[in-house]
């Protein structure tokens, strides 16, 4: 059994990550919380380390042998001197988050500063039943955050592998459904998007408008380029951030129309090899003008 | 003649098992009743392994044991000197250890198992420096145990040899070469096993148990900590936490400095003081430190007054054991003190439970030596209790004097207290003379002064001294002028009253007052003030 290595593009994108933790939190260096899926080799809280002073740890390990990986994750830390001000949560982390503890009843203790997602499957993920479980355990993540009145850094990374089962496309429908309501025309960039042949762009779209979507009711979100690299075993990964700053201006039901633009408009990045070029996929841009909207293409 | 060789080879070539599963039940169910012991045995290992690395790599000063309850499990870690493939295989040889008795704290190769008796699963991950690999060894403890109960009912038995490889499995893992470590996890601690999961009365087990340093408050740490790096062969502490807290061993308050008492293996030669007598080129076969208690009587902290055995640094039994062992005669003045007896002898080794040390000739020769500590500490209480009588006694005389001596002077000594007040001056004063050898020195002036005064005011009470005209005592016959049948009387009555009250002094006087202000207030023609 070999310990994942960590590759080039995922230390990129944790490096572009601990730059947006000092941005947001300079003046707490060493006093921030952090919740997240380290893994064993825990390779973003060693980084990030000097930043915090207690970390959550989730893992769930392999069926039937679940307890050797969070053994492993416990191993690393005790390696780093880290054990002191970790928390080893095992489960899944969805199920953890909906019920605020694991199965040996260890609570989830909010609230945390950063929440590091790193979902080894996709966004969309359905069981059986067809209930978006991991979607309701964000949600559930934005409600107990927002109950503590805690702005926080998200991270989410995501694989491609998984099926949407249209939910995707439907949200991209939904959302030029949406503009053309408001006087803004989307049908370019939505068709765009629709036709390209990267699921990342799509996803591009998808994951901010998720996170935005669960959060509104309580946080303004300010989403950074989302990245998109080839992870462990060449498997395709995005990764997004977002800054969730806690507000109580709600207006149900009418999403914001600069939201919708800004998110359809925002560039990603490519990581190759560890190193970062910006992209728009090559779709058109939407404008928003007082004449009926315009596309352009950048 | 075929036959029998047949019979013969038969019998060499039918592998023989000499040991069975029924082991394991005792392992975990027997032998080890209190289950914090079964941490002190990780504790043991990982003391050893962290004091091998450190002779190794000469670095006296490395290594840390840290300790993590994290429900379910409890998880032990040590960067101390780490397995390679061979010794992770051994791990699982029931009773096999390849370390000396004496060389190390944990020698007899069942301990290392002891985690099957509380946990489900024990897993044990080890890598040695210079490697590029971790091996991880884990046991199935329920499964094991479960299988040698459901044979037990059958009536049947399974060889250890069998049994062990069916619930053990060892994976070898990448790792960096320069990593060196073990940390053990007691995976799903059982349910009768749940007190180990209480950071309170763990810290506490560890506190008194394991070879760590003695608490930075503690105001003699630095003294008895050099005492027995330079006394005691093998002492060594290693810094432990428990969840990130340092654990340190407890001390209590009140005390006085330490003292230290060396145990030699001859009649009479036992030294007490500050160093070894020259010429005594023999190994001792314990050292002891010990405070005493700046308070009357015993330390009031049950658990941790008294002394402690320890063997390399680890206690052995709790503080009953010392005073079992060594008091013949007044064992409660054990808990006059608070210290520590270092065994030395490396010939004496601690039970299986660690609740004692195992009987062997040895062992008889440390009680019998060790009994001089009792003497030493008794003969010191009793010194300790003698000085504060004397003390007690001349802060007393001092009072009673300066009372009396101002009674006196102001003229309000009543007639009939004047053999009371004889009385109190004089026993004081002989209580304080009958003592004086036990005064501590800064008592010794006092104790004179107040003889000296005490003496003087009996001279001045029996109106001897010539060069004072003899004290006035207020007589209230005369105070009321009663004429000589009224005197005869009261004389009468307040000699009943004496004799009556002898043994009720302050009642006699309170009522000779009473008399006193109600003739004072009732008696017709009694003069005006």
């Amino acid at each position: 059994m070999t310990r994942d290595p960590f590759t080039v593009n995922k230390r990129k994108v944790r490096e572009m990550d601990l730059r947006l933790i000092e941005r947001y939190f300079k003046d707490r260096r060493g006093k921030l919380r952090y919740l997240g899926l380290p893994a064993s080799s825990m390779e973003d809280v060693l980084l990030w380390r000097d930043y915090f002073e207690h970390f959550t740890a989730v893992e769930i390990g392999q069926p039937g042998d679940e307890y050797r990986y969070q053994h492993n994750l416990m191993l690393t830390a005790m390696q780093h001197g880290l054990a002191d001000r970790l928390e080893l949560l095992r489960g899944d982390m969805d199920e953890i988050l909906l019920n605020g503890r694991d199965g040996f009843d260890n609570q989830v203790l909010y609230p945390f500063d950063v929440v590091s997602l790193d979902y080894s499957g996709g966004l969309v993920y359905k069981n059986g039943s067809g209930r978006a479980k991991r979607v309701e355990s964000m949600e559930s993540l934005f409600r107990e955050q927002s109950a503590r009145n805690q702005n926080f850094l998200l991270l989410v990374s995501c694989n491609l592998d998984n099926e949407d089962q249209g939910e995707i496309r439907a949200v991209l429908r939904g959302i030029e459904a949406e503009l053309k309501k408001l006087g803004v025309s989307a049908s370019g960039a939505i068709q765009g998007y629709l036709s390209h042949e990267l699921e990342e762009a799509r996803l591009k779209v998808y994951v901010p408008y998720l996170i935005w979507n669960l959060s509104a009711r309580w946080y303004q979100c300010e989403h950074s380029k989302p990245v998109y690299y080839a992870g462990n075993r060449g498997t395709r990964m995005m990764h997004f951030s977002a800054w969730l700053k806690r507000t109580e201006q709600y207006v149900a039901g009418k999403p914001s129309r600069l939201t919708l633009v800004h998110i359809l408009n925002l560039q990603a990045f490519w990581c190759v090899d560890g190193q970062l070029g910006e992209t728009d996929f090559g779709v058109p841009r939407v404008v928003v003008g007082t004449a009926p909207a315009q596309t352009e293409r950048q | 003649m075929t036959d029998m060789m047949d019979r013969l080879e038969q019998i060499v070539l039918q592998k023989e098992e000499h040991a069975y599963g029924f082991i394991i039940e005792v392992l975990t169910r027997g032998l080890y009743p209190n289950k914090f012991h079964v941490i002190r045995e990780y504790v043991q290992n990982a003391y050893d392994a962290i004091l091998h690395y450190r002779r190794d790599s000469s670095q006296p000063k490395h290594g840390r044991i840290q300790v993590k309850i994290a429900k379910p499990s409890i998880f032990i870690y040590d960067d101390g000197i780490g397995m390679n493939r061979d010794k992770i295989n051994q791990y699982r040889y029931v009773g096999y250890s390849e370390k000396r008795t004496g060389q190390a704290a944990g020698f007899r190769g069942i301990g290392k198992l002891s985690g099957i008796s509380v946990a489900e699963k024990l897993v044990i991950t080890s890598s040695p420096a210079g490697v590029r690999e971790r091996y991880k060894l884990v046991f199935d403890a329920d499964t094991m145990l479960a299988q040698v109960l459901a044979l037990k009912l059958e009536g049947k038995n399974i060889s250890l040899n069998d049994l062990i490889p069916a619930h053990s499995t060892i994976t070898v893992e990448d790792e960096d070469s320069d990593s060196h470590y073990t940390m053990v996890e007691l995976y799903k601690v059982r349910d009768d096993s749940k007190a180990l999961m209480d950071h309170g009365q763990l810290a506490q087990y560890l506190g008194t148990t394991a070879p760590v340093d003695f608490d930075p408050e503690f105001p003699h740490a630095k003294t008895v900590d050099g005492w027995l790096r330079q006394h005691v062969p093998d002492y060594d502490t290693v810094p432990l936490s428990l969840n990130g807290q340092p654990i340190y061993k407890p001390y209590l308050t009140e005390l006085k400095p330490p003292q230290m008492i060396f145990v030699l293996d001859q009649d009479d030669h036992s030294q007490q003081g500050g160093s070894r007598s020259e010429g005594v080129g023999q190994e001792f076969l314990a050292f002891c430190w010990y405070c005493e208690h700046t308070e009357k009587g015993q330390l009031g902290d049950n658990l941790r007054r008294g002394l402690t055995y320890r063997l390399k640094n680890f206690a052995v039994g709790d503080n009953q054991l010392p005073r079992t062992t060594l008091w013949h005669s007044s064992p409660e003045r054990a808990y006059y003190f608070f210290g520590e007896i270092h065994v030395c002898d490396p010939d004496i080794v601690p039970s299986s439970d660690r609740d004692n040390f195992e009987q062997n000739d040895a062992r008889e020769r440390l009680y019998a030596r060790g009994a001089q500590i009792s003497r030493t500490l008794n003969r010191i209480a009793g010194a300790s209790s003698d000085q504060r009588r004397a003390t007690e006694f001349i802060a007393q005389a001092e009072d009673i004097v300066h009372r009396v001596q101002a009674e006196l002077q102001a003229g309000q000594m009543l007639r009939e207290m004047k053999l009371d007040r004889t009385v109190a001056v004089y026993n004081a004063v002989h209580n304080v003379r009958k003592r004086l050898r036990h005064a501590p020195v800064g008592f010794r002036e006092r104790a004179e002064e107040v003889m000296t005064a005490g003496t003087h005011l009996l001279e001045r009470l029996e109106g001897t001294l010539p060069q004072e005209s003899p004290p006035t005592f207020y007589d209230i016959r005369e105070s009321l002028r009663l004429g000589p049948e009224a005197r005869r009387i009261y004389d009468v009555i307040v000699d009943c009253l004496r004799e009556e009250l002898m043994g009720q002094r302050d009642l006699y006087e309170r009522l000779v007052r009473r008399i006193h202000a109600a003739l004072e207030r009732d008696l017709p023609g009694k003069e005006q003030e």
